[in-house]
């Protein structure tokens, strides 16, 4: 178990957007969140990056309390994520993109920067090399010095995957990797998040495309109106009742409870 | 950020030949204008580094060229210290006030308009001090007889001797320059630039890097400071008032905000300009500020990006499109952002 | 130790201030709202709404009302100018937030130097009411001009508010500034909401002008000092928020009366960046949270 996550609630005005979360991500394997709109899914995924504080409840990284850090300091202890709308350095080339990612893995100040001793100066040449790999692993390597802004929409998503993981993070949190994407596309994301946890990285990831969760993800959490209401492999969840009443909404107790539900604004 | 000009070994020859035969050939009032070119250079460079690179704001820079300045003048002339110790001197205390402002206002992530206004609140606070403080700055009245900046018995008495000096010097601060801006922290500093959020996704401590680069902008800004007092000999509230901070930016803007060269390209442009129309000394806060409008509305990547151009083409084009045609034929506006 | 009544004089004509900063806030937020844009050249508006009256009224001889009528409408024309020739260029070919902050900050340096150059640096004022009459308020005597600020400002604030809230020009102008999109959709263009924003800052800004040159000494490099203290003021009102700026505006003349009176003259800078810095700290949607609108 890489991740534990405890009791974790957080509300927005009076409105629960996760109630007492709690489950744990598998070491080396994928672990898809998933749930309707409303559900609570970027909340968990913003509380346990740091970019939001949590009400109520932990986040433990391997055994140590990770609640509450800042992002840049959870992203130092080894999780990364990308994000929903993708937020590249638009200016930079995909080179310099990935290289950014590798600050994690590098070291190096203003003094560092002037002098530039040898250590320095090699570990940036590794830096740059594992960066035009990493643009190779996920098929953009031709265009390591093309500026980011000129990508479409795909080759955005991949490098900013490819980014991610020069921050060497022992988990990979993906948010809606697969929105906007062509199915060929999603085919090879797929083929991109297999190999990432083959490699030993481990996997969070959000998404509405079910046919690329069941196929990639090793467990399935299902959030509705902020709780968790299912937890297990592919085969557990698609029978679920529970989770067949909250996508699909056919008893009358559903129909109700999603009436209830006024802020659209949270998810 | 693109650069036109990007240093090549053989342009970097022919302009070190063009500079050192200016040196020896010049007249002195020329001389001495170059040296004002160098110094604005060398403070222009440092704010580069926060505003170009990083992409934050700063109305207040003047007020640590007025701490290099101000130190400078009143440890040579009442204590009789050593100029170079004390160029050091004020640069150290440029840093450290940059230090406790930026750490206050930084990491309560202070961003975009309100850094502006919080450092041109600083810059109005500094100068104001100058004035009030009358018993160590003589106030309005200034302190002169600054005596020229030298090592030892070695002085440089002169204009064409300063400029020897920033002949080297002002290499050296671009130099810096580039090798922070081309380095991992430099990269670090694009990022935040870029996407402050995102790059904080990645590890990096954005609050802590920027308040680097506004402590590194300081120091280039006090050296620029104590230079500006040891070639004019006198310090007074005005030296580093609000036409210290017009020209500053001008130069910035004229030259490219986030090049390598543009801020020497603006010095010379802003500078040498307006000696051509040199009848007009009063009205030189005047033309910089209509410079810097003109630039900034009409070629705002500055002289030294590429990007720039296009805007000042399409209003050329369109102008001359209209006077060719019986209607008005403007570009239609854009999306907004 | 000053005296009571001393004390009263500096708070009255702190708050008077802090009614400029506030007018000067007002047109600050109502810019803002409309265009993103924080303005520069706001504390100029300021500067020549006095200036432009003095011009009028003693070079020109007109009557000292309608000097100061004629000015405000130039100011209101100058906030024009600056949106059509500059602020909407650089919009339209979606330049950077920060090179139009800059080209309000050059526009205002360019007609700094042109009121330099033409009217000289010599500090101005001038009177409403014949010679100085006082009223006493609480036992302390009190410049009349006093009164004729708070009441203008009542009826400014009076009138703004029906014309945000009754009249077709106000109810479209707050439209665009929350959703100029959806506005545009509605027939509502975008562009002239931006061109009667800065107007309108032009005219409250050289109000201000006005009435504080009638109790307070004006001159052409008061400018920045107004466009600070109008930040402020937006601050602790908070930057939606188009009266809390008025608010924070008094707030900040009492607290600046307050430093002043305690630690002498030069603090008033020290106070604005000090009250700035510490809002930031503790309440950055400022005193009088609206529609939370963030950085």
């Amino acid at each position: 178990m890489i991740l534990r996550i405890d009791s974790l609630s957080r509300s927005f005005g009076g409105i629960r957007a996760i109630d007492e979360v709690s489950f744990d991500i598998e070491k080396g394997k994928v672990t898809a969140i998933i749930g309707p709109n409303g559900a609570g899914k970027t909340t968990l995924f913003s509380v346990v990056c740091g970019f939001l504080a949590p009400h109520r409840g932990r986040v433990e990284l391997e055994g140590s309390d990770i609640t509450g850090l800042p992002p840049y300091r959870i992203a130092a202890a080894g999780i990364v994520r990308t994000f929903q709308l993708v937020r590249l350095f638009k200016e930079m080339s995909l080179r310099e993109n990935v290289m950014v990612g590798g600050h994690l893995a590098t070291k190096g100040g203003l003094w560092s920067a002037l002098l530039r001793p040898g250590w320095y100066r090699k570990e940036q040449r590794e830096l740059a090399r594992t960066a035009d790999e990493n643009l190779s692993m996920v098929g953009l390597g031709s265009l390591a010095h093309a500026r980011a802004s000129t990508l479409t929409y795909g080759q955005q998503r991949r490098l900013e995957i490819a980014r991610a993981l020069a921050a060497r993070p022992r988990l990979l949190l993906l948010d809606e990797p697969a929105a906007g994407l062509s199915a060929s596309e999603s085919r090879e994301l797929l083929g991109i998040i297999r190999s990432v946890t083959q490699a030993g990285t481990s996997v969070m990831l959000i998404d509405h495309d079910m046919s690329l969760v069941m196929d990639v993800a090793d467990k399935i959490v299902v959030l509705d109106f902020g709780k968790k209401i299912c937890e297990g492999t592919p085969e557990i969840v698609r029978q679920d009742a529970q989770v067949l009443h909250a996508y699909l909404g056919k008893s009358e107790r559903s129909s109700r409870l999603r009436g209830q539900r006024k802020n659209p604004a949270v998810k | 950020m693109r650069n036109v000009l990007s240093p090549r070994p053989a342009a970097i020859a022919a302009c070190s030949l063009v500079a050192a035969g200016l040196g020896i050939l010049a007249s002195d009032y020329w001389v001495s204008i170059l040296v004002l070119v160098g110094i604005y250079a060398i403070v222009a460079t440092g704010l580069n580094l926060f505003m170009g690179y990083t992409g934050q704001t700063s109305f207040g820079h003047n007020a640590f060229a007025a701490i290099g300045g101000y130190t400078t003048a009143i440890m040579t002339t009442a204590y009789g210290w050593p100029p170079v110790p004390v160029a050091i001197l004020g640069a150290a205390i440029a840093a450290l006030i940059a230090a406790l402002i930026g750490y206050s206002v930084l990491y309560l992530k202070v961003r975009g308009h309100y850094l502006g206004m919080a450092t041109l609140g600083l810059g109005l606070i500094v100068v104001e001090l100058a004035i009030e403080m009358e018993r160590i700055t003589n106030g309005t009245a200034g302190i002169s007889g600054v005596p020229p900046i030298g090592i030892g018995d070695f002085e440089i008495a002169s204009s064409r001797g300063m400029y020897w000096l920033l002949l080297v010097l002002v290499p050296f601060a671009i130099w810096c320059a580039h090798r922070i801006a081309t380095s991992r922290l430099g990269r670090a500093l694009k990022a935040i630039s870029g996407d402050e959020q995102a790059a904080e996704a990645l590890g990096i401590n954005a609050s802590a890097h920027i308040l680097v680069a506004f402590v590194v902008s300081a120091v280039f800004a006090a050296a620029g400071g104590s230079l500006l007092v040891h070639q004019l000999a006198f310090v007074s509230p005005e030296v580093f008032g609000m036409f210290f901070l017009t020209l500053l930016f001008t130069v910035l803007y004229v030259g490219g905000v986030g090049t390598t060269f543009g801020p020497l390209i603006g010095a010379l442009v802003i500078v040498l300009v307006p000696e051509a129309l040199r009848g007009f000394a009063d009205f030189r806060e005047l033309i910089y500020g209509i410079f810097l409008i003109v630039v900034v509305v009409f070629v705002p990547g500055g002289l030294s990006s590429a990007s720039s151009w296009g805007p000042a083409l399409g209003w050329f084009k369109a102008y001359r499109r209209s006077a060719h045609s019986t209607a008005a034929n403007r570009p239609s506006p854009r999306q907004e952002h | 130790m000053y005296s009571y009544s001393t004390i009263l004089q500096f708070l009255v004509s702190g708050i008077a201030v802090g009614c400029i900063y506030g007018l000067a806030g007002i047109g600050l937020s109502v810019i803002y709202s409309s265009s993103r844009v924080i303005n520069f050249a706001q504390g100029t508006f300021v500067m020549l709404g006095g200036m432009l009256t003095y011009m009028f009224s003693q070079l020109l001889g007109l009557n000292l009302v309608l000097a100061a009528a004629c000015s405000i409408a130039s100011v209101g024309v100058c906030g024009a100018m600056l949106e059509g020739f500059f602020v909407r260029r650089l919009r339209h070919n979606s330049a950077p937030l920060f090179n139009m902050v800059l080209a309000t900050l050059a526009f205002g340096i360019i007609i700094e130097n042109g009121v330099l150059h033409t009217l000289g640096d010599r500090p101005h004022d001038f009177s409403f009411v014949e010679s100085a009459k006082l009223f006493k308020l609480f036992g302390a005597s009190l410049d009349v001009h006093y009164i004729v600020i708070a009441v203008s400002c009542i009826f400014i604030i009076v009138l703004l508010s029906l014309l945000f809230k009754f009249t077709l020009v106000g109810k479209a102008m707050r439209a665009s500034a929350i959703n100029g999109e959806a506005a545009s959709l509605l027939g509502v263009s975008t562009d002239r909401m931006i061109t009667y924003a800065f107007t309108l800052s032009g005219i409250l800004g050289a109000i201000g002008g006005v009435l504080i040159t009638s109790v307070q000494y004006t001159s052409y490099s008061v400018g920045l000092f107004f466009a600070l203290n109008g930040f402020v003021a937006v601050v602790l009102g908070g930057l939606g928020n188009v009266f809390g700026a008025f608010a924070g505006g008094i707030i900040l003349g009492i607290l600046q009366t307050i430093a002043t009176v305690a630690f002498g003259g030069g603090m008033k800078e020290v106070v604005s960046l000090g009250i700035m810095i510490l809002l930031l700290l503790v309440r950055p949607q400022g005193l009088f949270a609206s529609s939370g609108d963030a950085h």
